[in-house]
């Protein structure tokens, strides 16, 4: 795998020969942000549709935990994370379906419930802070290659999601009932895309941290929303205010100096403003 | 669909119950193909649960037969639905037409609609009155301009057995007026099973050939005019109940309150 992540450098720096993209963080960084923008966002325009951007809350809070757990066991706290985040969002999903207690309730509690148990782990055992800093702001530029591998697989996941499930998830957002007089198997598709929305979540702890993964998931689709009329620009503006948002963040952050993710989400909420400008000035 | 099926649909010894409530108990009833049937009953009668049992939607004990010779081969028959309304979030970016194209085009939208697909919706927007809707958004249709939409979204399969959930309720005279005459002129050329829930008895009356009154059990079912006595509608929906006379054009659809 090394070898392929030579070429890619050396093609990149062919490719994008800029200041900022020499060093080969960066390269790393942009690659991760190119493929893990995008597929927030096809992933968030469901997420805004559904109203579930606090149980994408809730996931990425779930990342306590799973931190604390990959570090004391001595694990990779990647895969630790991934894997209770999972775990966090299927309880959650069982729980609406079994419970009589509404979705937010259910939620709030799963929510406060991990971030005690990871704090519990963490203040058992000090010196465990400094490691999850990294986790709660986003370490964009301490990217490995295998976590961008991960992102890669996970991308090409969420293009396929899209492509054969798209139509599927608009019509269910739309009409939960009429979707299943149609034959659509709804429950099916909420589990799937639950879990896929989580390990979405879950990998972008590491471009914007815990605390702003939500934001990175839903502003481009609420960007999508404002401007768009159909639910085919939805997915194109929604996307590519990602992309464009995304790398205009990485660039200011490196002359900037400032924390990549955090940078990032402000691009993106400057062109919500802007969006919304836009809308208010042209009247519909 | 062929003559050899007299009834589209069979139910016998239904029951359906959530926890301890019994919604429907040992319902036993048919609808007869090709002509229309109304299930009637005051509300919590379990009318829209005997509906969403014939859909599959919910966990049933009893049967539900289907006649296997559709119009489209043999099988089960395709079942179109129209709810008495939709909730949902009226700002998402969704047009007619996109909704009508989302449940028929397996290629996603965003990237682009296919022509044939579009025309199939176009004209099926056409049949229900609702072409000049289809470039407005979702979430700015009235509520008979949504009705007819999803009319227009459960005919798209040509199905072969139609169902109403209260057709004309929530829906301000003139469109319910118009709705019911889409209905009839639908009917009239797809010769389709149709069954519809209402309370509202006139609708019944002008429209039904079949009535099966409902009040968790089956009390009465047959033609209309022979079901539709002063003593049935006491008996299913209490005392103080007659049938509003209307007088003798073909559409009513009971606003007189």
């Amino acid at each position: 795998m090394e070898a392929l992540f030579e070429m890619v450098y050396g093609l990149m720096g062919a490719l994008l020969p800029f200041e900022w993209i020499a060093h080969d963080f960066m390269k790393r960084a942009f690659i991760a942000i190119i493929f893990m923008a995008p597929a927030a966002a096809a992933v968030g325009i469901h997420v805004v549709n559904f109203r579930m951007s606090f149980f994408s809350d809730a996931i990425s809070h779930s990342a306590f935990t799973g931190v604390a757990i990959g570090i004391v066991a001595g694990i990779d706290p990647v895969y630790t994370l991934v894997l209770f985040g999972l775990l966090v969002g299927g309880l959650i999903v069982k729980m609406r379906k079994k419970s009589d207690l509404s979705v937010d309730a259910i939620i709030g509690v799963a929510f406060s419930t991990s971030v005690a148990l990871g704090i519990v782990i963490i203040s058992a055992k000090r010196g465990l802070t400094r490691d999850l800093h990294s986790f709660i702001y986003g370490d964009l530029l301490a990217v490995t290659e295998g976590e961008l591998a991960l992102m890669f697989l996970l991308a090409a996941v969420v293009f396929l999601f899209s492509v054969f499930l798209y139509n599927r998830l608009i019509l269910i957002a739309v009409s939960e009932e009429v979707s299943r007089t149609k034959g659509i198997n709804t429950a099916l598709y909420e589990y799937a895309f639950s879990m896929l929305l989580a390990l979405v979540v879950c990998l972008s702890i590491r471009v914007v941290g815990i605390l702003l993964v939500t934001a990175m998931i839903i502003i481009p689709a609420t960007i999508g929303r404002t401007l768009s009329k159909s639910v085919g620009s939805l997915f194109w503006i929604s996307t590519l205010t990602a992309i464009i948002s995304s790398l205009g963040g990485l660039i200011s952050s490196y002359y900037w100096d400032s924390s990549t993710g955090a940078t990032v989400v402000l691009a993106s909420a400057a062109l919500f403003i802007a969006a919304q400008i836009v809308k208010a000035v042209r009247g519909y | 669909m062929t003559k050899s099926c007299e009834h589209a649909i069979s139910i016998s010894g239904l029951n359906v119950s959530v926890g301890d409530i019994i919604l429907l108990e040992d319902v036993n009833a048919y609808i007869r193909c090709g002509e229309t049937t109304a299930i009637i009953g005051p509300n919590g009668a379990g009318k829209t649960t005997l509906l969403s049992a014939m859909m599959g939607l919910i966990p049933y004990e009893g049967k539900i037969d289907f006649c296997m010779t559709g119009e489209h081969g043999g099988g089960a028959p395709r079942i179109g639905f129209v709810p008495q309304r939709i909730d949902f979030d009226r700002g998402m970016p969704v047009t007619v037409l996109d909704y009508l194209c989302l449940s028929q085009q397996k290629m996603p939208l965003w990237l682009g609609k296919k022509s044939d697909i579009k025309e199939r919706s176009l004209s099926n927007l056409d049949r229900v009155a609702a072409a000049h809707l289809a470039e407005r958004p979702l979430g700015k249709l009235s509520g008979g301009e949504l009705q007819r939409v999803l009319l227009a979204l459960a005919i798209m399969d040509e199905p072969d057995i139609l169902l109403l959930d209260e057709p004309v309720s929530g829906v301000d005279m003139a469109g319910g007026e118009l709705f019911c005459d889409l209905i009839d002129e639908l009917h009239r050329e797809k010769r389709f099973t149709l069954v519809l829930v209402s309370h509202d008895l006139s609708v019944v009356t002008s429209h039904a050939d079949h009535v099966i009154c409902i009040n968790k059990t089956v009390q009465c079912q047959g033609k209309t005019v022979e079901v539709l006595t002063k003593e049935t509608i006491s008996r299913v929906y209490g005392l103080h109940v007659g049938i509003y006379e209307h007088g003798k054009c073909s559409h009513h659809y009971g606003d007189e309150k």
